[in-house]
């Protein structure tokens, strides 16, 4: 029997889904990490961590795992260095990419055991969700990634006035055959999350690729 | 504003697809191009297109007759100039463009609407030479391919066109089915731009070539994304060559803004001669 618990945060797309879910669930408050109560933890197997925070809090709650946990962890890096992460913290067991809404509910997901396949695949199957395994996780991984720069490019054009959003979110769909437009999956996955992961792919490359489109700062405050 | 022939220049593959178009709209079309025999092959090409959809029952015998009467080829000499629409879709030359924009402005009746189906030449500098009152009538409208099947036109402005010209077309096109999107003359418009990172960024996760990870990259944006193709199959279809065409003049028109600069692997595809489908090698092996 492999008792498994779930983290959430707050601005996680799927918080209703993943709340719902019959699976034990703890809110993390990314300000108060050091005051969960993690006895809740004792008769867990393994944790799977749904939350979205940027890497100095994602850095922390991990720390802070490896003290008090000593089952197996599944973490939501989906607006981090997966990467580094799955490279520094030994207590990190895979990687799944859930904070980004998905038009077909699949998400990215890497697992340092391949035998830990079964063991997400059921669990995301009871949520709905269908995984899509991958051996590259790098920097926020891939669908968060290109998507997200696609974003930034429809706000630049809206910056510099190209076309009205209902226009670009136009064009994309019937020039190119897109799911949605920009702004409309904007809207769908937060562009709190697009703005944390191209704020960490700004950090981990320094390559100014990844600055922000100043619409999307403005949209944030 | 009525558009009841359209004058398509460009027998290519837009330009063809665009004469199909306004055909099945029952809008009369000449089409014409600088070698004949081009002009002629695509009226051929079109009508075996048109045979196709009746056997599939896409349209009637009746349909496809009229299509067929609405169709016509001229030379590049005589072509009539009593067009109420002109649609350029030629080679990708600036040179050439205001060269034949510049004659069209002499020789087409005054109220014919000059339109310019580039995908990476300013609309500004096509018009810029022309008399004031054509400036007026002037613009972009840049359909996809297969533009038959395709609905978006991008409708561009410049500074001179009539802003009741711009909106007839927007009502036309949207009238006949069509989803147009009005946008500035800005490099790559809408979504040569916008779609730059679908490409780019796929390079920027890639790093360094990896057979593995082209397959991964793509299969993920398809499951996960909804894409209906990933970035290396739509590239080998699109040609490498191509794409790293449109990549480069982008990133130039830009002054080199990093979110467009191309990718080594790109130009190490393109300089071993390795351009997608039509090769026979690209990302991925076609037989």
């Amino acid at each position: 029997m492999n008792n498994i618990a779930f983290f959430i945060s707050e601005n996680h797309p799927y918080l209703s889904v993943i709340k719902n879910s019959s699976y034990p669930v703890i809110v993390i408050d990314p300000v108060a990490i050091d005051e969960i109560d993690y006895s809740e933890l004792d008769e867990i197997d393994t944790v799977i961590d749904f939350t979205c925070f940027p890497r100095e809090t994602k850095i922390e709650l991990v720390l802070k795992l490896a003290d008090v946990f000593r089952g197996q962890l599944f973490c939501d890096l989906t607006v981090n260095w997966a990467e580094f992460f799955l490279d520094e913290f030994e207590n990190i067991d895979g990687a799944i990419a859930t904070a980004f809404y998905s038009p077909n509910d699949t998400f990215e997901c890497f697992v340092k055991n391949k035998d830990n396949l079964e063991l997400i695949e059921k669990v995301f199957n009871n949520l709905n969700f269908k995984t899509q395994v991958i051996e590259n996780p790098g920097i926020c991984f891939n669908y968060p990634r290109i998507i997200s720069n696609i974003i930034n490019e429809a706000y630049f054009a809206k910056e510099e006035k190209l076309a009205t959003d209902e226009d670009i979110d136009k064009a994309m769909r019937y020039g190119v055959n897109y799911p949605l437009g920009p702004f409309e999956w904007s809207k769908k996955i937060g562009l709190d999350k697009v703005a944390l992961v191209l704020l960490e792919l700004y950090e981990a490359t320094g390559d100014a690729r990844y600055r922000m489109s100043r619409y999307i700062k403005r949209e944030l405050i | 504003m009525e558009v009841n022939k359209v004058l398509v220049i460009g027998a290519g593959t837009m330009g063809r697809g665009i004469a199909q178009w306004f055909s099945q709209q029952s809008i009369k079309v000449e089409l014409i191009d600088n070698v004949s025999e081009m002009a002629h092959k695509s009226k051929t090409l079109i009508h075996d297109s048109w045979d196709k959809l009746a056997l599939k029952n896409k349209f009637s015998d009746s349909q496809i007759s009229e299509f067929k009467k609405c169709l016509h080829i001229s030379s590049i000499e005589d072509h009539s100039t009593d067009a109420d629409l002109v649609i350029e879709a030629i080679i990708e030359d600036k040179k050439i463009k205001e060269e034949l924009f510049l004659k069209l402005d002499k020789h087409m009746k005054p109220e014919c609407i000059l339109a310019s189906n580039t995908s990476s030449i300013p609309i500004t500098s096509i018009a810029r030479n022309l008399s004031s009152e054509r400036k007026k009538r002037t613009l972009g409208l840049h359909f996809f391919n297969p533009a038959p099947i395709m609905k978006l036109v991008e409708i561009i402005k410049t500074p001179w066109v009539e802003q009741g010209l711009q909106q007839d077309l927007y009502s036309m096109f949207e009238k006949l089915g069509k989803k147009p999107a009005f946008c500035n003359d800005s490099p790559g418009f809408i979504v040569n731009r916008v779609a730059r990172n679908f490409y780019g960024e796929a390079f920027h996760l890639l790093g360094n070539y990896d057979q593995e990870q082209i397959k991964e990259i793509d299969q993920v944006m398809t499951k996960v994304g909804g894409f209906r193709m990933g970035p290396f199959t739509l590239m080998d279809l699109i040609g490498i060559d191509v794409n790293y065409s449109v990549t480069k003049s982008v990133w130039e028109s830009y002054y080199f803004e990093p979110r467009f600069r191309p990718h080594k692997i790109q130009r190490e595809m393109v300089e071993s001669g390795r351009i997608g489908k039509k090769a026979h090698e690209g990302f991925y092996q076609y037989e």
